[in-house]
């Protein structure tokens, strides 16, 4: 009993610093869209007011975050490194497009497989893929298709596994 | 002269003090206006609930582990405007947490457009062009309409409710309908049943009749009782194969794939439509939120810290799997109910036609904490889909 207590507390502090990492996640878009502020007030003079109207709440609330927050000064400077660059790239990505989209598609329903159990779906999504690759090379624009399409179906973990199987050479299906 | 920040505070207190007004009325005026319905289940009125401790066979190191967990918000980094009254005024949730989650996302709505973020959104025409009469608006609600410009009701079970929840989803509806219809054979057929027995028992006591008799036999009522029990059967069996078959998934092609993936005792959701490499990921972890922790009007066992978004009027595909042990992915008001295999993805298919949140939770016992692994999934606009996509992917 006190093993399987110890497993289970390991496993739970292990699950506890994998939130951590998602907690960081969601501190990226604030930090995004702050920095985007200032670009706004350069661009427009009138959205230069609304911007000063907000940045002067915003500073508040970021200090009540980072107060609550209390990271430790290592990972404070990793994060905005880190950041940074994700700011830098999004900046671009803005001024190229402005207004990104977002389409509702999804991997279409297969009639080779219509009943509720959709296993063998997302593994011959991901067999057809490596297939095309195979076929046509790295970065083929008809493969981006099937990759998609794997990537809805499959989830996460199945994924990196198969990934790890092919780099090994065990992957059983018939790439 | 309010500045729009000041006048925003004042509008979200007006509505939160006029949710709380209907929920005090609530109990005499709603039960008045609605006579006829039985499951109302829409406006949650504030409960006493008990302090329990969530026990675990008295370990109390592990419930310790739920109280280190911080809860993150998904609205607290979304929108400037957002995070100042969250942070400023800590104004409980009166009324039901979807209505200040659906302010939050058009919150978040309004600072994407200032931000030059707006997202596109293409959704399928053919989708808009359904016309569905689903849509209940009670009668307070139309009143309330004018006063509030959003509302997101709040789909639970009310105490002690013993009837179907309200209708999410054409199939729950028919789930409904067809469970009427049913009723209404077994009750005619219980009547009958239970007539003819106390008949017989009456006619044939042992007063009347003292030697009971050996051979007896009717052909015509062994034709009778043969031919109209199939009868029966064929009545209620249309309508079920009607049903059964209409849940098939392969009909329409979905819009959005949401991933829901078992742990013990918690959901981990994955949307993986976005994604360009198999590195990036919008996932999340979904986990109860303590009895400790509930704001006023939270149900307990029900609410969780990162709820499931999904566009309303628009067609979902779950895939539903399991990480360690076997789960079930059930939401009574939407009609779903599947099992999460170990090693299998089992696939759902549904259309949410309004906007609300929705309750469910694991049918599938799992282990200690089965009953505290709750599902909370909230339709929102197209619109708001599309901001609260942005705002997680980017």
């Amino acid at each position: 009993m006190a093993e399987t207590a110890v497993d289970k507390s390991q496993s739970l502090a292990e699950e506890y610093y994998v939130k951590d990492k998602q907690t960081a996640v969601v501190e990226k878009p604030v930090e995004v869209k702050e920095v985007e502020n200032p670009e706004e007030a350069a661009s427009e003079e009138p959205v230069a007011e609304k911007t000063v109207e907000e940045t002067t709440p915003v500073a508040p609330a970021v200090a009540q975050e980072s107060s609550e927050v209390t990271p430790p000064p290592a990972e404070e400077s990793t994060e905005e490194q880190s950041s940074g660059n994700v700011e830098e790239n999004s900046g671009n990505e803005d001024a190229a497009e402005e207004t990104p989209e977002i389409k509702l598609e999804t991997a279409p329903a297969d009639f080779r497989f219509p009943t509720t159990n959709q296993t063998r779906h997302c593994f011959t999504r991901y067999v057809e893929y490596h297939r095309c690759v195979a076929a046509k090379g790295e970065g083929a624009p008809e493969c981006d298709k099937f990759a998609k399409y794997y990537r809805s179906l499959c989830p996460g973990e199945w994924i990196d596994r198969w990934n790890e199987q092919r780099e090994n050479g065990t992957f059983p299906g018939p790439l | 002269i309010l500045c729009p920040l000041e006048a925003f505070i004042v509008q979200h207190i007006l509505t939160i003090s006029v949710m709380g007004l209907l929920s005090c009325f609530r109990s005499t005026v709603l039960r008045k206006c609605s006579k006829g319905s039985s499951g109302m289940s829409r406006f949650l009125y504030t409960n006493n609930f008990q302090r329990n401790l969530i026990s675990s066979g008295g370990n109390e190191s592990y419930y310790g582990y739920f109280n280190r967990r911080s809860y993150t918000s998904l609205y607290m980094g979304t929108g400037t405007v957002g995070g100042i009254t969250s942070a400023r005024i800590r104004v409980p949730n009166v009324g039901c947490e979807g209505f200040m989650c659906s302010s939050h996302l058009s919150i978040t709505q309004r600072n994407s457009r200032l931000i030059h973020s707006t997202s596109k959104i293409v959704p399928n025409s053919e989708i808009q062009n359904i016309t569905t009469e689903m849509v209940k608006t009670p009668e307070v609600s139309r009143w309330m309409d004018q006063v509030i410009p959003t509302i997101a009701p709040c789909d639970a079970a009310e105490p002690w409710q013993l009837g179907f929840q309200d209708a999410a989803t054409p199939i729950m509806q028919g789930i409904i309908d067809l469970h009427h219809d049913i009723f209404f054979f077994v009750i005619q057929i219980g009547v009958f049943v239970s007539w003819v027995l106390l008949r017989a028992l009456w006619h044939f006591r042992s007063k009347m009749n003292p030697i009971p008799q050996r051979i007896v036999h009717g052909t015509t009522i062994e034709i009778l009782w043969t031919i109209f029990p199939s009868v029966i059967l064929m009545f209620i069996a249309i309508p079920s194969f009607a049903l059964l078959y209409s849940m098939d998934d392969i009909v329409v092609d979905p819009a959005i794939t949401i991933k829901a993936i078992g742990h013990q005792w918690y959901w981990t959701y994955e949307y993986s439509d976005y994604n360009n490499s198999d590195e990036q990921s919008l996932a999340f972890d979904s986990y109860m939120i303590p009895e400790d922790d509930l704001e006023l009007g939270q149900l307990r066992l029900l609410e969780v810290d990162n709820r499931v978004v999904v566009p309303a009027k628009t067609h979902l595909r779950v895939i539903i799997t399991s990480a360690d042990v076997l789960h079930s992915w059930a939401v009574p008001s939407l009609g779903v109910k599947c099992d999460a295999v170990p090693g299998r993805l089992n696939q759902i298919s549904t259309f949410i036609q309004r906007e609300g949140v929705y309750y469910g939770q694991c049918s599938e016992i799992c282990g200690t904490n089965h009953a505290f692994m709750p599902i909370v999934i909230e339709a929102v606009s197209t619109k708001d889909y599309g901001s609260w996509v942005s705002s997680q992917v980017n």
